[in-house]
């Protein structure tokens, strides 16, 4: 066992929260996307933590599943911010609370 | 030759359906440049086409392998490799994946004409296609993720396709932002499994948790799963995308959105949990999951002025249902809970259609506005007057079969009180539906004059209409088909492990 | 100067710097269940400091996992259709 797994751990425990509280606090519709971002690639640190839990060895499966799902993350944020510029050619900002339109 | 060795190495209705998309944007392209107008429409109707065929054959596959069959590529052999692992239960969702398809699409022709941009659009429904038909018969997490994010993509852009008004764009922005932070809670949950097992592929998740103890992590890994998963399939209390969503989406798409993808992330949700856990441990939260989400949506649907904003309330409140049968956790509850996809399926895309021939000739969707609209367009409101039966539970439609079994096997393993509830809240649902039947039966206002619809869009809904008679009347293949899957999910967890460890 | 804001900002980082610290320093176990079922093949391979890493992720990559890589080319292709279908700007009138 890796004596540096926990520590890898609490860090993506403490990424997670973080970009989960961009996602609850921000009213920028960017800032939001960044906590997304912040989310997805705490989970890819747990990945690579995991793979690396043997000492001395590495269980290469681990890092090729991150390499497949920074790309996917990727086409899920670049598809965010095109849908942020159509938002802001309606609503002339680009604060969340102004979003409230479509209300119950 | 060729096709012999490709069939054993990828499901045929997946390979076509990449195939179909990836070309899908050069034929709307070659049809724009030798002027052919419908080129991308008759492009998708084949690709819709060859998918449901090519489910066809998958059956003959899985049924001459003996109930599990295993495609991975050359060479790549599974836990290892990415692979598909196709059982009952994948042939029945592929299946109810591709009869929709087909549905809408040839519905789609006539609703979307006079749009813009259609290339894209039809583009993108092939996609969406992809992504669930990859979803529903994927043997690995890995695998299930990529197409999951590729439905999720195509899906995001469908709801906010029609973007000239606010609607949508808002509508669109919500989505996303809920589904995608679910997709990175997904991802944490895949990353406990890979730390606990150290494989993804769901054979080898099955061997590795068979019989372990439910301390912390294990329940860590549930409540990131039900969240995961939970998004994409509207339980509440993540489900406040939907009601903005699935009205804005346009009519086609609002079908498909609530007839197939909602149920898929419930069948990913359930593969997962037989895989990692014993049914006992999961049977009281999802009971009570189950139980939330049916009173929340029914109890909403009611105040609602907005028809399709009322469907989709509706479309929470019948996941509420199929989450009793997931709660019962024996092949019979599991059974009516495929039955019940494959029928909502039915029943909730022809709501969305018929509506949706309402909306585009009277151009609103307000309720009280609708008036008198059904003496005017008698056919589409008689689809839509057998679509609400059939989602009330009445019987001779197949909703009251799905639902009897349903609730039937919640009194089986003592969970009466979830049956119920979920029978109170059946009978709340019909007060709502007939509401909107009674609206639009009356006495039309004022120089009101609408016409009946395309004759593509009326014969769709009517032949929908006619399916759900003939399932309620006769409803014995499919209760076989469904059984079948039950007993795959419930029961052949050896089976499962053995076709890809020997 | 001490307003209710650079309070809670040095707090929090306390807290991060004294959590990162604690499961450095303090050897926990963290009770993962190791469930690694017999019958499964893992690579794991056995790795000193100036090993071609990238070169064992990527033959594991391109050698198992084809599948899931036609996927993603398949999930890039959306988005970028996506984004043609979010900016086009025909048929309307501004």
């Amino acid at each position: 066992m890796n004596p540096e797994l926990p520590l890898v751990l609490a860090s993506v425990g403490l990424i997670f929260v973080v970009g989960f509280a961009a996602l609850v606090v921000k009213k920028d519709l960017v800032r939001l996307l960044m906590g997304i971002e912040i989310m997805f690639n705490a989970a890819n640190l747990a990945f690579i933590g995991f793979s690396t839990q043997t000492a001395g060895s590495v269980d290469p499966y681990g890092q090729t599943v991150v390499m497949v799902t920074i790309v996917l993350d990727g086409a899920v944020i670049a598809v965010g911010l095109a849908m942020i510029i159509n938002v802001y050619r309606h609503y002339k900002t680009l604060d969340i609370r102004k979003l409230r339109r479509l209300r119950w | 030759m060729v096709i012999d060795d490709l069939l054993t190495h990828i499901p045929l209705p997946l390979f076509v359906l990449l195939v179909g998309s990836l070309l899908s944007p050069i034929m709307g392209m070659l049809g724009e440049k030798f002027s052919f107008r419908k080129a991308s429409e008759a492009w998708v109707l084949i690709v819709s086409v060859a998918a449901l065929i090519g489910v066809y054959i998958l059956y003959q596959q899985v049924q001459a392998t003996s109930g599990v069959a295993v495609f991975s590529f050359w060479g790549q052999p599974p836990p290892l490799g990415g692979s598909f692992e196709v059982d009952s239960v994948g042939v029945f969702m592929a299946f109810s994946i591709a009869f929709l398809g087909c549905l809408v699409s040839v519905y789609s022709v006539s609703y979307m004409a006079k749009e813009s941009r259609l290339t894209e659009f039809y583009t993108l429904v092939a996609l969406m296609e992809t992504g669930l038909t990859g979803v529903v018969l994927s043997g690995d997490m890995l695998t299930l993720f990529v197409f999951w994010e590729l439905m999720s993509v195509s899906s995001y852009v469908l709801v906010s396709f029609l973007k000239g008004t606010w609607g949508p764009v808002e509508a669109g922005w919500k989505y996303l932002v809920m589904s995608a932070s679910a997709g990175a809670f997904l991802l944490l949950s895949m990353s406990f499994i890979y730390g606990m097992t150290g494989t993804l592929s769901f054979a080898g998740i099955a061997l590795a948790f068979k019989g372990a103890a439910f301390t912390l992590w294990p329940r860590l890994l549930f409540a990131t799963l039900v969240i995961g998963f939970g998004v994409k399939s509207a339980i509440v209390p993540l489900h406040t995308w939907l009601p903005d969503a699935h009205p804005e989406a346009p009519s086609p798409i609002s079908a498909l959105l609530s007839g197939i993808v909602i149920e898929t992330g419930l069948y990913a949700l359930t593969r997962t949990l037989y895989l990692v856990f014993d049914p006992a441990i999961f049977q009281i939260p999802i009971a009570v999951l189950a139980a939330l989400t049916m009173t929340l949506a029914n109890v909403t649907a009611m105040y609602q002025n907005d028809i399709k904003r009322m469907f989709a309330y509706s479309s929470i409140a019948q996941i509420g249902y199929m989450m009793v049968g997931l709660a019962a956790g024996t092949a019979y509850g599991i059974m009516g809970l495929f039955l019940h996809i494959f029928n909502h399926s039915l029943m909730k895309g022809l709501a969305f259609l018929s509506t949706g021939s309402i909306v585009h000739e009277t151009g609103t969707r307000d309720i009280d506005k609708l008036r008198g609209i059904g003496r005017m367009m008698p056919l589409t409101a008689l689809a839509l007057f057998v679509a609400v039966l059939s989602l009330g539970g009445v019987p001779t439609t197949s909703g009251f079969i799905s639902k009897f079994v349903l609730f039937n096997s919640a009194f089986d393993v003592g969970l009466g009180w979830l049956a119920a509830i979920a029978l109170i809240n059946s009978a709340l649902s019909m007060g709502y539906y007939l509401r909107v039947m009674r609206n639009l039966f009356s006495k039309p206002a004022e120089g009101v004059l609408v016409h009946e619809s395309p004759p593509l869009m009326v014969g769709v809904t009517l032949a929908m209409a006619f399916l759900i008679i003939v399932f309620g009347l006769w409803p014995a293949p499919l209760i076989d088909f469904a059984t079948g899957a039950g007993n795959a999910l419930v029961q052949g967890a050896a089976h499962y492990i053995s076709a890809v460890f020997g | 100067m001490m307003t209710a804001r650079t309070i809670g900002t040095l707090a929090a980082c306390l807290a991060i710097v004294g959590v990162l610290a604690y499961a450095y320093f303090v050897p926990i176990d963290l009770g993962l269940p190791s469930l690694v079922p017999t019958l499964l093949q893992r690579q794991i391979t056995p790795l000193s400091r100036f090993d071609d890493l990238p070169g064992i992720v990527s033959g594991f990559l391109w050698g198992n996992r084809s599948i899931d890589l036609i996927g993603q080319s398949f999930v890039i292709l959306a988005s970028v259709v996506c984004c043609l279908a979010l900016l086009k700007m025909e048929g309307e009138s501004e």
